[in-house]
Formats: structure tokens, sequence, C-alpha cells
């Protein structure tokens, strides 16, 4: 397989069939790295990884990780995947090579969250020396889920070595625009848990978010703080950055968590918008999002009119 | 995450405290505190109010919090002054020495309604360090009343550093002595300036290292996360070590999510 030019992150996929369309790819891409003072991390199915371990050998610089998907959500996968690539890194290595299937779950909307990992991961994991071959079984997974994979990875690796530029790739801000919204939600029809048209105080919008939470959901105490906490970092969001006046809407119904911040600001038109991590360690304007992403399972943006509307969900 | 209406938190009612409301139920939420901690520990109160009777709905707080509010205005435990007269030349001190002669274990002042139109001009202050100067030579306590919203940063760095830092508002509630801050309550957007500000200021006067204790830190927001950064960035980049200890579970998690703990000369530990 020819190497790719780039000392940046390079996220490549190869469709395969069975072990045997495989192993003549892995072994030597991952081989090759070990001899070149690179490390490889293996973040795949057990079987595989039993497999390319067995086959590599015990050897210093080889590391097998838990994969990706259902577990966690994507933002959080991101930024943990890259503090693993900084301690490697730290530790001495030129560069890793990753090879990893992600664990997509079983419905549609599963397989679009993880998905946002596969196209996020090419802007997140920009300046990593990172080489990424992504696994997908074109048998075992579904069809949506290879549609998606499709799209968000820049280069395809055939069984043969092969390694050409993918033309179904789509930039990774295209991309997250197509996903589904998640928006007007169902629960936007009934009466909401708490309401305000004028947001002022943030301490008693995470009291109320709190309480209310608690009492009319199953989630337990940490998932809900989780929520609270995104919700609050999206409220001072639309305190300085929106304009008044800032509406708050919560539902919370036995397993959904549903909150709407509405400013009358401008907002921002960036898909991407929270996914990134931030490396800049002054703080800056971008962690509050990029933390709530952590802390809720979706939070979407959209700019309507004269009203820019953040939606946050979590749900079982 | 504790949520707590008790704006308390772990610091004291005692010394020279710095009172900066928003809002007139902030303001008497905090002053019902300081009065009536001081009529609990047996200390002469004294109120300054231009209507020399102490206001009904703080009356009424006090006894809805068990203090005998008449009893304690009719054997001068409590006692309302007018502002003018407490702002005579050697007033407070005739005052503070003749509760103490009477027996008080201490004495404490707060004065309502302080002139905000000229807030900090040349007298202001002067009365500042006087009381300072008491809080330090006696057992005494000021409470000085500030509306937040009229303080510009200029004036705030003033009104800090004159109350070495002493602040209680709605949600944040600050402490510090050389190279030590205590930081309690819900540090987001809301006071994320003030924060910065008393960051700067302590670290001013640290030598090797600073120590902020967020034991009592019950939220914290990536707004609070900056202050931290920002506020000591000139004491870190001089070389100075910023200890941030006993953080709650959350608070600790929040922190090392956001890589603080990475920064260069910032530690995050357990023990207070």
């Amino acid at each position: 397989m020819v190497e790719p030019g780039s000392g940046g992150y390079v996220h490549d996929i190869l469709f395969y069939s069975s072990d045997d369309e495989l192993l003549p790819v892995a072994l030597p891409f991952l081989s090759e790295a070990l001899d070149h003072d690179e490390s490889v991390i293996l973040a795949c199915r057990t079987h595989h990884n039993r497999l390319l371990t067995g086959a590599l050998g015990d050897h210093p610089r080889l590391q097998v990780v838990p994969r990706v998907g259902t577990a966690g959500r994507p933002a959080e996968a991101i930024a943990q995947s890259a503090a693993v690539f900084r301690r490697e890194l730290r530790s001495g290595a030129r560069r890793i090579r990753l090879m990893g299937e992600i664990n997509f779950g079983a419905t549609p909307r599963e397989w679009a969250w993880w998905s946002t990992w596969e196209a996020v991961a090419n802007l997140a994991l920009a300046n990593y020396p990172l080489w990424n071959v992504c696994l997908y079984h074109i048998e075992r997974q579904p069809e949506g889920v290879l549609q998606l994979a499709r799209l968000t990875h820049p280069h395809v690796v055939t069984p043969d070595r092969e390694r050409t530029a993918n033309p179904h790739y789509v930039e990774p801000a295209e991309f997250l625009r197509q996903l589904p919204s998640i928006g007007p939600h169902v629960l936007e029809q009934t009466t909401p848990s708490f309401s305000t048209d004028d947001l002022t105080d943030l301490a008693e919008l995470r009291r109320v978010a709190y309480g209310t939470a608690l009492a009319s959901t199953t989630f337990p105490e940490r998932q809900v703080e989780g929520f609270v906490h995104a919700l609050s970092e999206v409220a001072s969001n639309a305190l300085v950055h929106g304009r008044p006046p800032v509406e708050v809407r919560l539902w919370a119904a036995h397993d959904q968590l549903l909150s709407t911040v509405v400013d009358h600001g401008g907002g921002f038109d960036d898909p991407l918008a929270g996914y990134v991590p931030l490396e800049d360690r002054r703080m800056a304007p971008g962690h509050g999002l990029w933390l709530a992403r952590r802390m809720c399972d979706h939070i979407e943006t959209a700019p309507t009119g004269d009203a820019f509307t953040v939606r946050l969900l979590t749900s079982r | 995450m504790v949520l707590d209406d008790e704006p308390q938190g772990a610091l004291g009612w005692d010394g020279h405290l710095l009172l900066l409301h928003r809002t007139e139920p902030e303001r008497k939420t905090f002053l019902v505190a300081w009065i009536r901690h001081g009529l609990v520990q047996g200390e002469k109160v004294i109120y300054g109010q231009v209507e020399m009777s102490l206001p009904p709905d703080i009356a009424e707080t006090l006894t809805e919090q068990g203090i005998d509010v008449s009893a304690a205005l009719d054997d001068g435990q409590l006692s309302i002054e007018s502002p003018q007269d407490l702002g005579r030349p050697g007033r407070t001190r005739e005052i503070i020495e003749k509760a103490l002669a009477e027996g008080y274990r201490a004495a404490r002042i707060s004065v309502d309604s302080p002139p905000v139109g000229d807030v900090l001009d040349g007298a202001q202050a002067d009365l500042e360090k006087m009381l300072d100067d008491h809080c330090r030579h006696y057992p005494f306590s000021a409470l000085c009343q500030y509306r937040a919203n009229i303080l510009d940063a200029s004036v705030l760095e003033i009104a800090v550093k004159l109350h070495a830092g002493e602040i209680r508002t709605a949600h944040l509630i600050t402490g510090m002595d050389a190279g030590r801050m205590v930081v309690a309550g819900e540090l987001d957007v809301t006071n994320d300036t003030l924060l910065t500000l008393l960051l700067k200021v302590v670290s001013a006067s640290a030598s090797e290292r600073l120590v902020v204790n967020l034991s009592s830190v019950n939220f914290m927001g990536v707004a609070a996360a900056r202050a931290l950064v920002e506020g000591t960035a000139d004491f870190r980049d001089a070389g100075g070590r910023v200890m941030l200890r006993a953080p709650t579970g959350d608070t600790e998690w929040f922190l090392r999510v956001l890589g603080i703990d990475e920064i260069e000369h910032f530690e995050l530990s357990g023990a207070a």
C-alpha cells in the first residue's frame, strides 16, 4: 500500500468480506509500522484484535484499546481517542497506525450518530500523525452504515492493497448537515415542564432543571447532572454571545430530556462547532459547546430568521 | 452537583466583607445572614439606616429564623444609628470600644444604601480604609454593601483590594489571604469577571504558590475555568504555581476534562 504524503491524519476505509481479504491488507500495514518506529493501536472487534495480535506477536508499541461506538457520545469518543494518541506520541512514537471498527449499534439513529465520529475525525484529528484504516464488513454491516461510511473516508483501500481517493467523500460540515434533524421534536408539541421567556438567572435555571429532571425521568443522577451542565453552558452562550431575550424550554418525560434555548442574535451556521477538541489552553469561547456535546446525547443548532435555536436532547 | 440555597458556603461572616448585590432580595439575604450571625454570637450589631428603624422585611426574616428582634433592640444588642453619625470621625472606634466595655464579644456595623453616585471616591475610600484598620485591630466586622452593576472594572478592583477579597455575591463567595483563596458557590458567566479579578489580586500578592480551595464550589462552568486560567496568567508566567485544592468529584472531573491539570504551573489535588 503506497504511503500517504500527509504528515497529519490519514483516514482510509477498507471494505472486506472475509478474514482472508482482511489479513493480507492489515498485516503488512501494521507490521511495517512496528518496523519503522511507529506505534500500532487496534480498536477492532475482539475476533480481529485476537487475530491480528496473534499474527503480529507481542510488541511494546502494539496496544489494543476499546473500540468506538455504542456507549458514550461521539464528541466524548473523539476527545478520548485524541487523548490516547497524545499519550502515545508523548511516549516517543513517530507516527501511529490505527486499525478500527466502530460499533454502530442497531438503529439508523445510532448509525448516523457514530458516523459523526468518522466525519468529525477528519478535522478533529487533522494535526495528529496518524494513519487510520477503518474496517467495514460488506455483508455484516447494514447497507445504511455502509452508505454513511462511503461519505466519511477520504480514501479507499482495496483488498489488493490499492489506495485511491474516494469519489463519494463529502466534507465533514456538509456530511453533518445531511444527517436527519432531531427537531422540532415531538415533545415540543406538549407543554414544557419548565419555561422562561427571559432568562436572567442561570443558577435558578440549573436548580429547576435538575429538580424537574430528577423528578420526572428515570435517568440516573449522573446523567441528569450532565444534561443540566450542558444546558447551563448553552444558556451561558446565549446570554453572552446572543441577543436577549433568551427563551428556555425544558421537557422532562420518563426517558427523554429535551431543552431548547433560543436567543435573537445571528447565531452561527457551523455544524462542526463544539465537535473539534480545543487545544487552546486559555479556554477561549467554544469550550462551552464542546463540553456540552460531551454531556448530552444530541445538540443541534438552527439559525431561523431572527432567532437562533440550540436544541439539546438526552434519551435512552 | 449540590445546588444549595444557602449562600454562606464554607466561609464566615466576620472581618471586612464586601457585599456585591445585583438585586434587593440578594442584598437582604446576605444582610440578614450577617446580622443573625452577629446576634447569635453575642456581638453588638449596629445597622446604619436613615429612617432609624430596622426595615420590617429584615426584622420579619430574622424573626422567622428564630431571632427575637424586639428583645435585641430593647436590650441594645441590635441598634440603629444614622449613617451621618456613623460617618463622624472617631465614631466607629467609639462604638466598638463601648460595645466591648459593655461585655459584647465583638461588634459589627453595616450601613444601608451607602452613597452610590460617588462610590469609592476619596471620602468613601478613606472610610473603607478606616473600617479595614478597625477589623485588623478589634474584634469587629464591617459589611460594606455595593450594587455590583454600578462598579466598573477599575472601581471594582479597588473595592476588592480594600476588602482583602472577602466578597459575598449571590453565587460567588470568596475569602483570601496571602497566597490562599477560598472560593465557594456556583461559578459561571454571571461572576467570571469578578473571579478573574479576585485571582489577579490575590496572585499579585502571592510569592511562589497560590492555593485555591475549591471544596465548596457547587458548580463550575467553562467561564469559571477560563477565569482560573486568565486570572492567574501573569502569576504563572512569572513562574508561580497554582494549586487547585479539594474540588468536589464533579468539579474535578470537569477541570480534568478541560485539561486544566495539563496547563503548565497548574496542579489539581484532593487535599485542602
